[in-house]
């Protein structure tokens, strides 16, 4: 590539100041000195008029190309948008692996159905093909993905993955997928495979795809190039983020929590005295909040130890990490109120690992699994059983119900990335998680308008609700700021209160199963005995909407390792659960 | 300090490579260039120079009082300038600049310049005007 100095990076003539070409001559004249202490050099002076002058100007154009040069060079400039060689710079990024390609690798996560829990396999040559979309699996191990049936411990390392049972009939698990993407993918797109698995239904697109590569100009080449250029691995907090961001294009927030961090609550101190790494992997993808539901067979329990129970008590296993549970319902008659005083319904929350992460640490990870307890529910009037168990043929009764909850698809394929052998931290332990979600159930916007002014409260909803999906500390912190200015724009005078009902949620399990305690399923009463409540944190206003709590027993043996801050914190929050109201 | 001679006596000015001046006759031979260096022509110096010849060619000198106006201006520009452009190492400064129109009429003028140093040289003439402009 040949270099055109002048008229790539030289300014124009009369962009030079007299101040510059002042300063550039008084700096020529001190080096001269240096040679020549005798010469004349003063304006008006013969050398000064034919030599200093011009070399003046050269020399302060010679600047102006090499500060411009130096300005292609340092890639934030370019991130900016300041380039003044597109070529060369174009080149310099080539040099460090970042480059313009035709094809953008888009990303996905898809839902296999299959009508029968057994063991699958899946070839990891598969194509999906959602209309012209092509996509293959998102594998972090060598070999192709092994599906195995409900509940099949999952192991670390593997393309392993085990069914859900969604519906009475139907089985399930999720996987991201990447390809390329050159019209939308939509969330309920189907797919078709090249080639047949048996007893698979449908694959389906669990949320929208997401482009890969954001765009492809020089500023966004640059900026990609400064956040992978310095590292991409899970061994500090920046590379960590970059490495998450730069394999899931999809991710909206990555947060790592790292050994020190006020929100690890993971790693210990060893009989050594050495503490033990850890990193917790908080991400959050466009996908956040998908609305998931499972189907799922409960024993009921009319008695046991020998004591009379009368309760559906069984393991549940959700499609995804659950973020959230919005319902749980009886299939046969979904009017039936199975929580009649809210707190009816236990979830007990277990960790599968208490070593690595212990009670509610295993929080919105693939380490955590639940017990669902649900009283029977009772005709108030006569006192009769609402519910009328099935019977299996050895005798044991259950129901089914079907859970509707939150889920943030992309989280156990992060996970699956994370763990694979060539990203993993050494020395770490590496867990993916979602962040700790406020809960906001309501929030009333409280403002006052211009007389003759209209509000676009819609407007403000739909930007507000956005907003808040978008939140996921550090990086992006709530900050009522932004609410003002949606409001500001949507057309209200000001902003007098954001009122809230919001409760930080930090599991979805009601209670914490210690290790090694009893299970719901044998001792109902002994294992609730044993459990440590979930705290829950009331917010009555977005003034508590950066909450931050350890718990207070933290390093002892009734920790519940609960532990919200600016690291772990994100927000759920329906559209339709803001209200406006005009002050007047 | 020295610098490259220029000859002014010749019906313009001419560079000598070969010769030198010396001393406080560098600082009048700037100064010399200075008054016939139109203001405003030096990007690097933009008041570098006076308005001595613009004037004339504007048909503002039309008789020796607005000649002496005229050259009495550029003097002082001229002074302004060299001395605040001045080496912080010269020890003999410019402290005054004369300029008087010698003879003037419809399709020229000539000028008489004197400079005296901090150290009291005197290089140059002044014409004996009477002061009445006349």
């Amino acid at each position: 590539m040949a270099l055109d100095l002048v008229t790539t990076y030289f300014p124009p003539y009369t962009e030079l100041t007299a101040e510059q070409l002042q300063d550039t001559r008084e700096r020529l004249v001190a080096y001269m000195k240096q040679s020549q202490p005798e010469l004349d050099m003063r304006p008006d002076s013969v050398f000064g008029n034919l030599y200093l002058s011009g070399a003046s100007d050269f020399t302060t154009a010679l600047e102006t190309a090499m500060g411009r040069f130096m300005s292609d060079c340092d890639l934030e400039n370019t991130a900016n948008g300041i380039t003044y060689s597109c070529d060369f710079v174009r080149a310099l990024l080539a040099n460090l692996g970042v480059q313009k390609t035709t094809s953008l690798q888009s990303a996905g996560v898809v839902r296999f159905m299959f009508d029968a829990d057994t063991q699958y396999f899946v070839d990891r040559r598969i194509q999906l093909a959602f209309s012209n979309n092509t996509f293959t699996l998102k594998l972090g191990q060598e070999g192709g993905l092994s599906i195995n049936p409900v509940g099949t411990p999952e192991s670390a390392f593997t393309n392993n993955v085990t069914l859900k049972q969604v519906t009475s009939t139907l089985y399930a698990f999720d996987w991201p997928v990447a390809g390329v993407m050159t019209t939308p993918v939509d969330a309920g797109s189907s797919a078709s495979l090249n080639t047949e698995i048996t007893g698979l239904v449908s694959v389906t697109a669990l949320a929208d795809f997401s482009l890969g590569s954001p765009g492809h100009n020089l500023a966004q080449l640059a900026k990609k190039a400064r956040q992978t250029f310095y590292s991409a691995s899970l061994n500090n907090r920046g590379s960590a983020r970059n490495l998450l961001t730069k394999e899931f294009p999809d991710i909206t927030a990555a947060s790592p929590v790292l050994t020190g961090d006020y929100e690890m609550v993971r790693s210990s101190v060893n009989a050594l005295g050495v503490t033990t790494g850890a990193l917790d992997a908080l991400t959050k993808s466009s996908g956040f909040n998908t609305v998931d539901s499972t189907t799922v067979e409960i024993p009921f329990y009319s008695t046991q130890q020998g004591q009379d129970l009368n309760m559906f008590v069984g393991p549940v296993v959700f499609g995804s990490y659950p973020l959230k549970v919005d319902s749980i319902a009886y299939v046969g008659d979904t009017a039936i109120n199975l929580n009649p005083t809210g707190t009816s319904i236990k979830i007990f929350s277990e960790s599968l690992n208490s070593a690595r992460a212990p009670m509610a640490s295993c929080a919105y990870s693939g380490l955590e699994s639940y017990w669902v307890c649900i009283p029977m529910p009772l005709d108030p009037a006569t006192g009769d059983a609402l519910i009328v168990p099935s019977v299996r043929t050895d005798g044991s009764q259950y129901a089914s119900f079907t859970l509707t909850y939150r889920i943030d698809p992309l989280l156990p394929g992060v996970a699956a990335y994370v763990g694979s052998p060539d990203v993993a931290a050494v020395g770490v332990d590496t867990l993916v998680k979602g962040y700790v979600p406020v809960v906001i159930d309501s929030l009333d916007i409280r403002y006052v308008k211009a007389p003759g002014t209209t509000v676009m409260v819609e407007n403000a909803r739909a930007e507000i609700s956005a907003y808040m999906a978008s939140v996921g500390g550090p990086v992006n912190l709530y900050s009522n700021s932004r609410i003002y200015d949606i409001m500001y724009y949507a057309g209200a005078q000001d902003v007098r209160e954001i009122v809230a009902q919001a409760h930080v949620q930090f599991s979805i399990g009601s209670h914490y199963m210690p290790y090694g305690t009893t299970t719901p399923d044998d001792d109902y009463v002994a294992a609730l005995a044993a459990a440590v409540p979930a705290k829950v944190i009331t917010i009555s206003s977005s003034a508590g909407f950066l909450p931050t709590y350890k718990d207070p027993n933290f390093g002892t043996s009734e920790a519940s390792y609960e532990v919200i801050g600016d690291r772990n914190v994100n927000y759920i929050l329906d559209a339709e659960d803001i209200t406006f109201t005009e002050l007047l | 300090m020295k610098g490259i001679a220029i000859d002014f006596t010749t019906g313009g000015p001419r560079l000598y490579l070969d010769r030198q001046v010396e001393g406080f006759n560098t600082t009048v031979q700037n100064g010399m260039v200075n008054v016939g260096t139109a203001e405003g022509s030096d990007p690097i110096y933009p008041t570098r120079g006076t308005r001595l010849f613009q004037t004339a060619v504007e048909g503002g000198i039309v008789n020796y009082a607005s000649a002496r106006h005229a050259s009495n201006f550029a003097a002082l520009s001229a002074l302004t300038f060299m001395t605040s452009t001045e080496d912080a190492d010269v020890e003999e400064t410019l402290e005054n600049v004369t300029l008087s129109p010698a003879e003037l009429d419809v399709l020229s003028m000539k000028v008489e310049a004197q400079f005296t140093s901090s150290l009291g040289t005197v290089v140059g003439i002044v014409s004996n005007l009477s002061t009445n402009g006349s």
